[in-house]
């Protein structure tokens, strides 16, 4: 028994390392790929010495210069950032699926080995140490994978590493070292970089759903009306406008005017708007309470005590 | 003016919360119509009701299609109500026919 456990070891181990040694990802790299985007460091200082010494001078010649080195200089720095950001996106996935493959292997092994083995304490062992290795299965997928897929994981980099690198095409094209000085390209170069990483994928993305739940909520709040109105409520409504109707009429009659005067002074009392009671003119008046009629169509209490204020208590 | 109103009120509830918004805000409603953003909303369009008088108090009726409306107005039109407007709305959650009658 312990002979064929060790046969099915060696299988799974030669299986992950086949796995791991074929190339399916991508066709060879041409050398002039390969070789030649590196920027050595010293010739970006020479570069950017250059670039600072024509700023100064100041003068158009010079200031074109400057340009053409600012654009050489960014334009071989992303360069490079793009090489390095291909190789890792094809580690990446090359990697993570390379260790799904081994994972499942391994996974695989240790449940038919927990199978054929006879003796109880083995088989524990193996049973043990198949639930810690998925559990670190599952550790290594919700702390560094965030439990996001690769290709969710490579979309959101090329999808940031878009965004920014059409920003400084665009800026490099079209503006000169006045307006878009090298120094704010590099920190734009820094960001380009930046989002081609795991942690700037996964806070895009977080980034990304918290705008989305965030425009939820703003849709949710244009909403003007959320609040419905009840069937007693719409009668309050009716009594109330007849009531207005009723005292705009007689605010107009020269016999009932003073009338109707007070009885809108009595309601803007009754509502607190002792500013609008205090008119005279029975126009300031209606106007008044159309005002704090409009409001109570979205305040029910409002809404409550107008219609008591306009009905005339029992005698 | 216009207005939206939440996509999940039933059709008693749109029906009260149109009138008293005409009643108490001086306006008529000339169009109502569902709003095509999330979440379900219908958009309210009113014109300014200078009068004092108060308007006549509108019906909602939710139709299974637009086959069924001139039998329905021929129905309203018995209890002296006319067309007013009509369109596609949201009562409850779901997207419906409704003409609506003072």
């Amino acid at each position: 028994m312990m002979k064929r456990a060790q046969q099915i070891w060696v299988s799974a181990a030669l299986l992950l390392c086949s796995a791991g040694c074929i190339h399916v990802n991508r066709p060879p790299v041409p050398p002039t790929v390969d070789t030649t985007a590196e920027y050595p460091a010293d010739e970006f200082r020479k570069d950017y010495a250059a670039y600072q010494a024509a700023v100064k001078n100041g003068t158009a010649p010079d200031l074109q210069s400057a340009r053409l080195l600012r654009n050489q200089m960014v334009n071989r720095i992303e360069v490079d950032i793009e090489k390095h950001y291909r190789e890792f996106e094809q580690s990446l996935t090359s990697g993570r699926s390379g260790l799904e493959v081994g994972s499942d292997v391994v996974e695989l092994g240790l449940s038919s080995a927990i199978g054929v083995v006879g003796a109880t304490d083995i088989k524990d062992l193996l049973a043990a140490s198949l639930t810690g290795f998925h559990g670190t299965r599952l550790s290594v997928d919700k702390n560094i994978f965030r439990e996001k897929t690769t290709e969710i994981l490579i979309s959101q980099m090329q999808a940031s590493r878009d965004s920014v690198r059409n920003r400084i095409t665009q800026k490099i094209s079209g503006i000169d070292v006045s307006g878009y000085p090298f120094e704010e390209a590099w920190r734009d170069l820094v960001e380009f970089f930046y989002a081609g990483t795991l942690p700037g994928a996964l806070q895009q993305l977080q980034n990304d759903a918290g705008h989305a739940a965030a425009a939820a909520r703003q849709e949710a709040t244009t909403i003007d009306v959320n609040r419905a109105n009840t069937a007693a409520e719409a009668q309050a409504a009716i009594r109330i406008r007849s009531k207005y109707a009723e005292l705009a009429r007689m605010a107009e009659n020269p016999e009932t005017r003073d009338g109707a005067i007070k009885q809108l002074q009595d309601i803007l009392m009754g509502l607190g708007d002792t500013a609008g009671a205090r008119n005279t003119a029975p126009a300031d008046l209606l106007k008044a309470l159309r005002t704090q009629m409009g409001a109570a169509a979205s305040d029910p209490a409002k809404l409550n005590l107008l219609d008591k204020l306009i009905t005339p208590a029992p005698r | 003016m216009e207005k939206t109103f939440d996509g999940n009120f039933s059709r008693e509830e749109l029906e009260n919360t149109l009138n008293t918004t005409e009643q108490l805000e001086f306006v008529r409603l000339t169009k109502l119509q569902k709003r095509d953003a999330s979440p379900p909303a219908n958009t309210g369009t009113f014109e300014d009701d200078d009068s004092p008088d108060s308007p006549k108090p509108l019906v909602l009726v939710a139709l299974n299609g637009a086959a069924d409306l001139p039998a329905t107005i021929a129905r309203q039109l018995t209890q002296k109500r006319k067309l007013a407007c009509q369109g596609q709305a949201y009562v409850s959650g779901v997207e419906k026919l409704i003409a609506i009658f003072r």
